[in-house]
């Protein structure tokens, strides 16, 4: 499998992880572990003086992950902004997964605004990783703004319903010059493979892995499902006929 | 005096700086970031900046989420 590489950075895998949704911070730290990733999302949230002993970063223990602060919760370019330059303070990083998704019932991308914020960030030099529509006009006009991914959604956040978008992320692929990540709605390691062989680069998983019952395992089968998915992708999958078969065993040289 | 962290009042000393929220609440200042103001304000000016009584300050820390 080809190394994947983001604003000059090489990564061996080409799984992304998100860190929502675990039941307790040390299954997130073991499947992050078994999930052998080396890209992980985080979020930030206002303290409270009631939660002052929850460091959730203290169980990112591998120093090569890179972490991914998100912007979830702001709803224009604006804010996206302010939360970003916000989590390059915190976290000492410029990467970025930019999203804005202002409607809370199916959390889907505003285009607009992402794109505003893309180009303005990119400004302020950070590398920013956009989750947006699969939208292919769109993710070409990202690309453009200087963003370093397009991380289109192959489904609603969470919602485990697989591909979706499946004939849109086959166009965006195509004309991507920059890495395709898929992110969102990826519910089966099965989803994650498919992914991988239409030519994503990546995908990015999250509540897949932390609410299934044993998300440890399920970090491992998502691992596996990832690299198959990439080195049938390599390899060169065979034409899809019309229909018809097409004998793999000689049909005439037996029984004369 | 007192400042409004996140809206919640903080008891600091006189001539407290922002450093000294981290302190206070026993919390590492990694995964943390302030904001005053609307302005964010960059680590290596966290040590002096003076905080006065009734300043508002915004603060975020890490957290799980995709």
């Amino acid at each position: 499998m080809s190394k994947l590489v983001i604003a000059g950075r090489e990564f061996n895998s080409r799984l992304f992880l998100g860190t929502g949704k675990f039941s307790s911070n040390d299954l997130m730290k073991d499947s992050i572990v078994a999930s052998e990733t080396e890209m992980v999302t985080v979020a930030m949230k206002r303290i409270s003086l009631g939660d002052a002993n929850d460091d959730m970063l203290k169980h990112i223990v591998d120093k090569n992950i890179q972490l991914l602060p998100n912007t979830s919760g702001v709803r224009d370019a604006k804010e996206a902004v302010f939360a970003a330059k916000m989590s390059r303070e915190a976290f000492g990083t410029n990467w970025l997964k930019l999203e804005i998704h202002p409607d809370p019932r199916y959390l889907l991308p505003d285009s607009i605004e992402t794109l505003k914020a893309t180009e303005e960030l990119v400004k302020l030099g950070f590398v920013v990783l956009p989750y947006c529509q699969a939208d292919p006009v769109l993710c070409k006009r990202l690309e453009e703004a200087g963003a370093a991914t397009v991380m289109p959604l192959a489904a609603p956040i969470g919602s485990n319903k697989g591909l979706r978008t499946e004939d849109f992320l086959k166009i965006i692929i195509e004309q991507s010059n920059v890495p395709v990540v898929v992110d969102a709605g990826i519910g089966a390691p099965s989803h994650a493979a498919a992914a991988m062989e239409l030519g994503a680069d990546a995908c990015l998983v999250n509540t897949a892995i932390a609410v299934a019952g044993d998300p440890v395992r399920m970090a491992v089968a998502f691992r596996d499902a990832v690299k198959c998915g990439r080195e049938a992708y390599e390899a060169g999958l065979g034409a899809v006929t019309a229909g018809e078969a097409v004998a793999s065993s000689p049909l005439t040289s037996f029984l004369g | 005096m007192k400042i409004k962290l996140n809206g919640e009042d903080l008891e600091l000393n006189d001539g407290a700086v922002l450093t000294d929220i981290c302190a206070k609440l026993e919390i590492d200042s990694k995964g943390v970031a302030f904001a005053i103001d609307c302005d964010v304000i960059p680590r290596d000016e966290w040590a002096s900046t003076k905080l006065a009584d009734g300043t508002e300050v915004m603060m975020i820390r890490a957290a799980c989420g995709g």
